[in-house]
């Protein structure tokens, strides 16, 4: 294993936890959507991610082209070995930016997309959890580093916890986004969610750390055996802590980072956990696809380094761009971006 | 093949031109837009700045639905062909990351800023907002021909236990077949903006609505058509060279000819009798090996050279190719005649006129269509020419039902797209080129925020476009 590799695996767990932050937000005021009845708030929730989402979602498909690139053998089997979750993900996707596209072009039949966004985010957010689940706790591998067992194989409690416990993340996300951008009624109303979010996600971390030391032994043993696994779960804690807090005393940008710093823990143990493996080996075989046995050749990791170089920078100067135009709150309900 | 693979095939086909209906259309507005946007920026004139919103918001709602239909495209290698992923994997993925990195961004950042930041920013970041658009789809258009290029004429990498491995970036990124197929593509994708543009002028002529902006409209259109759909057929021609140099078996599909030998005829119209290996059409004698070879005795290869298991399907390749040559032929024809009657300040009374031009809308996405059918199902029976077949490539773990299941949603949704991208692309011609924008900032108020306001747009030199009535 070469520093190179490692140094890629670094990268892609930032960009998967970059993406679980931002458009975790998204997905996540898309889930609250369908919890609030109040037009006002409805209306505030959705111009509240109108510029973003887009480019959110940019970093899913960015982590797609990377892992491909860098880690083919993980990008082979794990889009092919998990088949329908990620095509649910991408369904529940496809229907949420056509919801947010027409909702954009006050289409009058935009209502009745309402369905779409939510149920979009839902279905999204809830399997991107179940993946996750699946990732953290290894799946059956054939000898190919293939995906060898059946659908069922990837539905088992563990995943089904990690789907709901990555919906209340995501939940918890879009609540303090919503927060940090809304004012008036809604602002209220956003907030009152981000209290019950945020202990949502706390008891879904506490219910999924205990199956996992019951279940995910091998992982949970390497997480616990290595100092940064530590300073993962007091991120995961203490961010979580920080949004309560300080959302209390009403410092919603400080609550949303807590709440961000809290997701960034949760891609650390995975991280820390995995290592040195990428997607372990359910069937104990020992055929799990390692950063090493997965990485591309030498002379692409420098390539993409040297890409990477580039493109992170300029992504950089984009995304500060975009926060920087809309920054602040939305004033009163009609008066948006 | 089995049915596993064509499913795969299919599904991946349909994912792919849904997708390319979309790209060639929100290019072309791309182009409209920037050139409405330089008009706008030298006049100052509220009239220009309608038409600005007009193009940026056709082009936002194609891109949108681009998107939509693309997203599944990044992950599709991995779902359907893993075989492939695995053995290319470190090459192919490069550009899409590439593409990501370089593009994905700011073409989502910026589009954002136009759409929704117009009274956050001065005219001059606005202006450029959208040249960076503009340009950034470009850069999208380029990596994803370099992946799609090198498919068809591999180079820089030599294989190492079952996997290519990368020797050369350079040699990887510019392969033989890229130059020609990036300009072809992108012309055809202004030529598809330059019909759509001048479709929803003559509408707006036909209906005697929007008169002004129009005819204005319609004078672009008819320039940057003529200009791209003339060019359209020699820069086709450098790309046919191309062909048969790099990939002798599609031209000799394209065209039907089985026999290797010289005096080789070019076909107009007709079909392939597989059976016994030969075109039965309308045809210049001597023209295939004189367009090829500037000479009559200049030899082309047929599709006896390889094996049977080797050859693309002739029997379509030739018609698609042949169709597209047809309708871009007419496409040139129709832009030509505008040219004329425009000089003859005619162009606007001349009715049947503006009712082709409004027809042939869909034309030039079709020939887009066709013209990706072409190139794509002469690369058969190789996914990789000449290293990976199609059939090897597969996900050996995805079942037949899985993809069979996938596919019928996968048609479902993207055709919802579809409809729904048409309702949105009708309302927003209905609408016009009218001040008053859709999106937030109808719904504005006149009060200023009164909670920040240091976001308050602030008036001053450079804001004169946005004076006048909002």
């Amino acid at each position: 294993m070469t520093a190179l590799q490692v140094g890629w695996f670094v990268v892609v767990a930032l960009f998967v936890a970059a993406y679980a932050i931002l458009d975790g937000f998204d997905l996540g005021v898309g889930i609250l959507y369908a919890a609030t009845r109040d037009r006002e708030h409805r209306e505030a929730l959705h111009e509240s991610i109108s510029p973003f989402w887009d480019g959110n979602e940019v970093w899913l498909i960015l982590i797609g082209g990377l892992v491909f690139a860098v880690f083919p053998a993980v990008y082979a089997a794990a889009l092919s070995g998990l088949y329908l979750l990620f095509m649910l993900v991408l369904f529940g996707l496809i229907l949420r930016s056509a919801a947010l596209g027409l909702y954009y072009f006050k289409v009058p039949a935009a209502r009745r997309w309402v369905l779409a966004f939510s149920g979009g985010s839902v279905l999204a957010g809830f399997f991107l959890g179940i993946i996750a689940g699946d990732l953290v706790r290894g799946v059956p591998l054939d000898a190919n580093g293939d995906f060898a067992g059946g659908a069922g194989a990837l539905f088992d409690p563990f995943a089904i916890v990690t789907g709901l416990f990555a919906l209340a993340v995501f939940a918890n996300q879009g609540a303090a986004w919503a927060a940090a951008k809304t004012s008036g009624p809604a602002h209220a109303l956003s907030r009152g969610m981000r209290r019950w979010t945020a202990w949502a996600t706390l008891g879904m971390f506490a219910l999924t750390t205990l199956l996992a030391a019951l279940l995910v032994t091998d992982h949970a043993r390497a997480l616990a055996g290595r100092p940064l696994g530590w300073v993962m779960v007091a991120l995961v804690v203490g961010g979580l802590a920080v949004e309560l807090v300080l959302g209390r005393r009403g410092r919603d940008r400080a609550a949303f980072f807590g709440a961000s710093a809290a997701v960034v823990g949760l891609v650390g143990i995975w991280a820390v956990g995995a290592y040195p493996n990428i997607v372990p080996d359910r069937g104990g075989a020992g055929r799990a696809l390692t950063i090493a046995s997965a990485a591309a050749p030498h002379a692409s990791l420098v390539a993409m380094a040297v890409v990477a170089a580039i493109g992170i920078p300029l992504a950089a100067v984009c995304f500060t761009a975009v926060y920087r135009t809309f920054r602040g709150r939305r004033g009163t309900s009609h008066e948006g971006y | 093949m089995s049915t596993a693979v064509e499913l795969a095939r299919i599904q991946f086909a349909l994912t792919i031109g849904y997708h390319f209906m979309f790209v060639p259309v929100s290019m072309g507005l791309g182009l409209m837009m920037v050139l409405a946007a330089r008009r706008y920026r030298r006049s100052g004139l509220d009239t220009d700045r309608s038409s600005v919103d007009l193009w940026t918001r056709m082009f936002a709602a194609t891109f949108a639905a681009g998107v939509a239909t693309g997203l599944t495209m990044e992950f599709a290698f991995g779902t359907n062909w893993s075989a492939y992923s695995r053995f290319v994997g470190n090459i192919f993925g490069a550009p899409l990351a590439i593409e990501g990195l370089l593009s994905f961004f700011v073409e989502s950042s910026f589009l954002g800023i136009v759409l929704f930041g117009k009274d956050r920013i001065s005219n001059r970041a606005y202006y450029a907002s959208v040249w960076i658009v503009f340009l950034a789809a470009l850069n999208s258009a380029f990596w994803i021909l370099v992946a799609n290029s090198w498919m068809h004429t591999p180079a820089g990498f030599a294989v190492e236990n079952g996997q290519a491995v990368l020797t050369n970036i350079w040699a990887a990124i510019f392969t033989k077949s890229l130059a020609p197929r990036f300009v072809h593509t992108v012309n055809a994708t202004f030529m598809t903006g330059a019909f759509i543009t001048a479709g929803v002028a003559a509408h707006y002529l036909l209906k005697r609505r929007h008169l002004d902006f129009a005819k204005r409209a319609l004078v672009t259109a008819l320039i940057v058509g003529t200009i791209t759909s003339v060019a359209q057929p020699f820069i086709g021609h450098w790309q046919s060279l191309e062909i048969t140099a790099d990939q002798p078996m599609k031209m000799a599909a394209m065209e039907g000819i089985y026999q290797t030998g010289s005096h080789q005829p070019l076909s107009i119209y007709g079909w392939v009798d597989t059976a016994n290996g030969r075109a039965v059409s309308i045809q210049v004698p001597d023209g295939l090996s004189l367009m090829l070879g500037l000479d009559p005795d200049h030899v082309v290869k047929g599709l006896d050279s390889v094996p049977p298991a080797d050859r693309p399907n002739a029997q379509v390749l030739f018609q698609t190719w042949h169709l597209m040559l047809g309708i871009g032929t007419l496409l040139a024809a129709i832009m030509v005649i505008g040219l004329y009657l425009l000089w003859r300040r005619r162009l606007q009374f001349s009715l049947p006129y503006l009712k082709v031009l409004r027809l042939a809308m869909p034309l030039p996405v079709i020939t887009c269509l066709l013209g990706w059918a072409t190139t794509e199902m002469g690369r058969q029976p190789w996914i990789v020419q000449g290293r990976l077949r199609t059939i090897d490539a597969v996900s050996p773990t995805v079942s037949t039902g899985e993809v069979a299941t996938t596919l019928a949603i996968l048609v479902a949704i993207y055709s919802g797209v579809f409809v729904a991208w048409l309702y949105v692309v009708r309302s927003i011609v209905r609408k016009g080129p009218v001040p008053a924008p859709v999106g937030a900032e109808e719904a504005a108020g006149p009060e200023p925020p009164a909670a920040r306001p240091e976001q308050v747009s602030q008036p001053g030199p450079g804001r004169r476009f946005r004076a006048g009535p909002s």
